[in-house]
């Protein structure tokens, strides 16, 4: 119901409009607001000019004949038979000027006295050219009069003419003229045959039609802001489709401006044919801009019917074709403000359908009316009010008129179309606020999340660090494990390698200790030798026994040493590692463990046996190392040596008995400031396939149960790890394998 | 009567004669002394008649007591007597006994050596 409100205020404004339009037919009978407002018209025949009337319009009783003599222009001549006329008619409604002769026009005015001797204007503007006499006297002329060359030219503004009357009383004023009279102007043109002011040259009155022409430069640059707007807006949403009414609308406030532009000359004079052409683009200019300003709304209201755009723009188009050029009559003048209301008549039916599609952007457009019409309204009411006041004061409003009409019609003209482009722009700024505010918006909400994020994160962090200490605590509670279980495992290997040592050992202390049983037990004989030789008295014999007492006793001590080197060297073995290390002979620790674990074998295995072989240098410097550690190593290596070449030999014994001869060979040598220790069997050598696989902890080629893997992934962690030395091996198929322990010699504590 | 005497131990030689010392000084025995398979054999090629009685360590690198009892009984048996061989060990097993009995082994002792028994087994074995 608001809506429908608003179309009712709407459309009583407008007959309001109307009907002063149809008012103002008094004051000049056209559209057309200069040539009337303001200036006194010459209905008495005595015209006199005063501080309160400083101009008169020269309009009525013009004498006219078109046939050219000179007599004419005098003061005396009697011009009572001449067709009396009236100028203040537009061009179109002169025929009676129409003529492609020359002609005169006279008029005879009466000065006061209060008018005479004060210095006066003659302001004129024509269509054509012309002659002007002051009592028989030329005071101007403008274009030439010469029908095979003329230059028809069209003052639209005026030439000024000073001229100061001798005496009160009659005078004459006479016009020798060529007018055109062929142009076919339109009919909305703004164009007089002849028009005469008279007026106090103290009058500083604007010129004539300046009020529009400034007016109309204001509008041009309205228009031309609306232009690059809309421009601008196009620009920024080409992307969607729906903006291309930004497109229209940018067209149409052009068009509007240049109608602006081209309908306020900035020079008096053009060719009449010029002034037409302009007269026409101007109208074309402005049919076209309301077209587009059409298209442009039902862009923006998104209609999907076109059916009232095109009857709205056809019908526009066609009166405006009508009125501009096809018309030949008073009515042209409505032209304009009939354009308009027909704009607004289709704008208020499309706002009306688009109402009843439920279209989004209504309320945008409706809000253009309102804004032209609180505009309008407020005019109109100052315009009423300064009426009355100057009708209730007994003020003759003509001379504020200009200003209001002016104003009044400047509103009508170019009111709706800008108030609907500035209604959109509004609309869109107001877009452009709306989503920067909703940007800001998100952008606060994306910060507070990205803060949110942030404090996840950093919960999520402090859960990780805890998770990853305490998993760090798991892990080295299971290296902590691994270590003891490492430790246990190496233990277990040595008390595996300990095992495999017990026969040989035994054997190992059973030499000596047969040595010192039976060396004490023939000692107790040679004691009682002694003894039988004293009381023979044979003191040679008994020298004799005595010196082999004493070496027996050395045997027996040396033996017993060897023997309790051999537990040690066992409890050593068995013992961890305190890792001191301690400077050796490499000959003397090689020499023992090889016999240990060639006795250790023989022990397990009568069958077995193997040929020795030991070359050790001779000389060669102590190596400071871990003793138990290396001799351990040395253990593991001739063990492994041994037991190749035993099976080497069991495997062939049955078909070619007595070939093979098992050799293990340990050899010392100084190489590059190491010693190295070789230790050669001639048994089948490492399968390629194993060979990486070695020194692998947990690795073996022996039965399960029978052997722990360790032993040679522990013997390069002591050769490598411990001693900075390595341990290598080379090995060729049914030749053997040599393996190879290297001590470097400055290898310091 | 001759003995040889095998071992790797250098002292054997003293121990051996020391405890025989009242033997060898009657002229009952004489001893040689070898300190590996290999010398042993060497001694054989050179005196092969001479050598009544072997007395041998098993553990021995290189050529073991077993190897050397079984050359012995093998190439030694032309002509006869074949020497007697007594096998001397610190394993004082069955299995070390039963393979050297089973390689003609004429006796086993074991380490450390009960000379009194040593002796009387000479004595049964020399009547």
């Amino acid at each position: 119901m608001k809506i429908y409100s608003k179309y009712f205020v709407l459309l009583l404004l407008f007959a309001v409009n109307v009907a002063f339009a149809q008012d103002r037919e008094y004051a000049g009978g056209a559209v057309k607001i200069s040539d009337s407002n303001g200036i006194k018209r010459d209905k008495s025949d005595t015209l006199s000019l005063n501080d309160e009337e400083k101009s008169i319009v020269l309009g009525l009783k013009w004498k006219l004949r078109f046939q050219d003599d000179s007599t004419f222009k005098s003061a005396t001549y009697n011009d009572k038979s001449w067709k009396t006329i009236t100028l203040d008619k537009e061009y179109n409604q002169l025929k009676e000027l129409k003529s492609d002769t020359v002609g005169w026009l006279r008029r005879s005015i009466i000065i006061d006295s209060a008018t005479a001797n004060i210095p006066l204007l003659f302001k004129i503007s024509a269509a054509g050219a012309y002659e002007f006499y002051v009592d028989g006297k030329l005071l101007g002329t403008f274009g030439k009069i010469d029908k095979k060359e003329r230059e028809t030219l069209v003052n639209l503004l005026e030439e000024q003419y000073s001229h100061q009357f001798d005496a009160a009383g009659k005078h004459q004023l006479a016009f020798r003229f060529l007018f055109d009279h062929t142009a076919k102007l339109n009919s909305n043109a703004d164009i007089k045959f002849l028009e005469v002011v008279m007026q106090r040259s103290d009058h500083n009155r604007i010129k004539r039609g300046y009020e529009v022409y400034e007016a109309k430069g204001i509008l041009t640059g309205l228009f031309l802001l609306a232009a690059v707007i809309h421009w601008f807006f196009f620009f920024q949403f080409k992307t969607d489709k729906r903006d291309s009414y930004n497109l229209f609308a940018f067209i149409s406030m052009l068009l509007f401006g240049m109608y602006s532009y081209i309908s306020s000359p900035s020079i008096h004079t053009y060719s009449l044919d010029r002034f037409v052409a302009r007269e026409s683009l101007e109208s074309l200019f402005f049919v076209a801009a309301h077209c587009m300003l059409l298209i442009a709304v039902h862009k923006y209201l998104a209609q999907k019917s076109n059916k009232l755009l095109w009857i709205s723009v056809g019908v526009i188009f066609t009166f405006g074709f009508i009125c501009n050029f096809l018309i030949d009559g008073q009515y042209a003048d409505y032209a304009d403000l009939a354009s308009i209301i027909l704009l607004l008549g289709f704008y208020t039916l499309m706002l009306i359908v688009a109402k009843r599609q439920k279209a989004k952007s209504i309320k945008t457009l409706l809000n253009a009316l309102l804004y032209f019409l609180v505009v309008f309204s407020v005019i109109v009411l100052i315009f009423i009010t300064v009426a009355t006041v100057s009708a209730i004061n007994g003020y003759d409003m003509n001379r504020n008129l200009d200003s209001f009409l002016s104003l009044f019609f400047t509103t009508i003209l170019a009111g709706p179309q800008l108030a609907v482009s500035f209604a959109i722009s509004a609309d869109l700024a107001k877009e452009f606020v709306q989503t920067n505010k909703t940007l800001n918006k998100k952008i606060e909400e994306i910060e507070h999340l990205s803060n949110e994020k942030e404090e996840i994160l950093t919960k999520q962090n402090e859960t990780l660090e805890n998770l990853v200490s305490q998993r760090t605590a798991e892990l080295n509670q299971t290296v902590n494990n691994l270590k003891a279980t490492q430790a246990q495992l190496v233990q277990s290997e040595k008390l595996a390698s300990l095992g495999e040592l017990t026969a040989g050992i035994a054997h190992e202390i059973q030499n000596p200790l047969n040595f010192v049983n039976n060396f004490s037990e023939v000692s107790v004989e040679l004691i009682d030798e002694m003894n039988e030789e004293l009381e023979k008295g044979d003191l040679e014999e008994v020298k004799f026994i005595a010196t082999d007492l004493k070496q027996n006793l050395e045997k027996i001590n040396h033996h017993g040493l060897r023997a309790s080197s051999i537990v040690k060297g066992m409890l050593e073995h068995s013992r961890t590692s305190d890792g001191n290390k301690e400077l050796t002979d490499i000959n003397v620790l090689a020499d023992e463990y090889l016999r240990l674990a060639y006795h250790g074998l023989r022990a397990k295995d009568r069958t077995f046996n193997a040929k020795l072989e030991t070359a050790f240098a001779e000389d060669l410097p102590q190596v400071n190392i871990i003793k138990q550690d290396i001799g351990r190593v040395l253990l593991n290596i001739i063990n492994n040596a041994f037991q190749a070449v035993d099976e080497k030999t069991k495997n062939q014994s049955e078909e070619a008995p007595n070939k093979y001869e098992p050799c293990v060979s340990v050899s010392t040598v100084v190489e590059k400031n190491n010693v190295v220790i070789r230790i050669k069997d001639n048994a089948d050598g490492i399968p390629d396939a194993i060979k990486d696989k070695v020194f692998q902890p947990f690795f073996t080629t022996k039965p399960t149960g029978k052997g722990t893997g360790l032993g040679m992934s522990l013997a390069y962690d002591i050769i490598t790890k411990a001693h900075n030395g390595t341990l290598t091996f080379e090995s060729e198929n049914n030749v053997g394998t040599t393996f190879v322990i290297s001590l470097p010699l400055d290898t310091k504590i | 009567m001759k003995i040889l005497v095998v071992d790797d131990e250098q002292d054997v030689k003293d121990l051996f004669l020391q405890r025989f010392r009242k033997e060898i000084r009657s002229g009952i025995v004489t001893f040689e002394f070898a300190f590996s398979g290999e010398e042993a054999v060497e001694f054989l090629d050179g005196h092969q008649q001479e050598a009544v009685l072997i007395l041998s360590d098993i553990n021995m690198p290189g050529m073991s007591g077993l190897d050397l009892l079984k050359k012995i009984k093998q190439d030694y048996v032309d002509p006869p007597p074949t020497p007697t061989v007594m096998m001397i060990t610190a394993y004082g097993d069955e299995e070390n006994f039963n393979h050297a009995k089973s390689l003609g082994a004429d006796d086993f002792l074991t380490k450390p050596l009960d000379f009194n028994q040593l002796k009387e087994k000479l004595n049964l074995t020399t009547k």
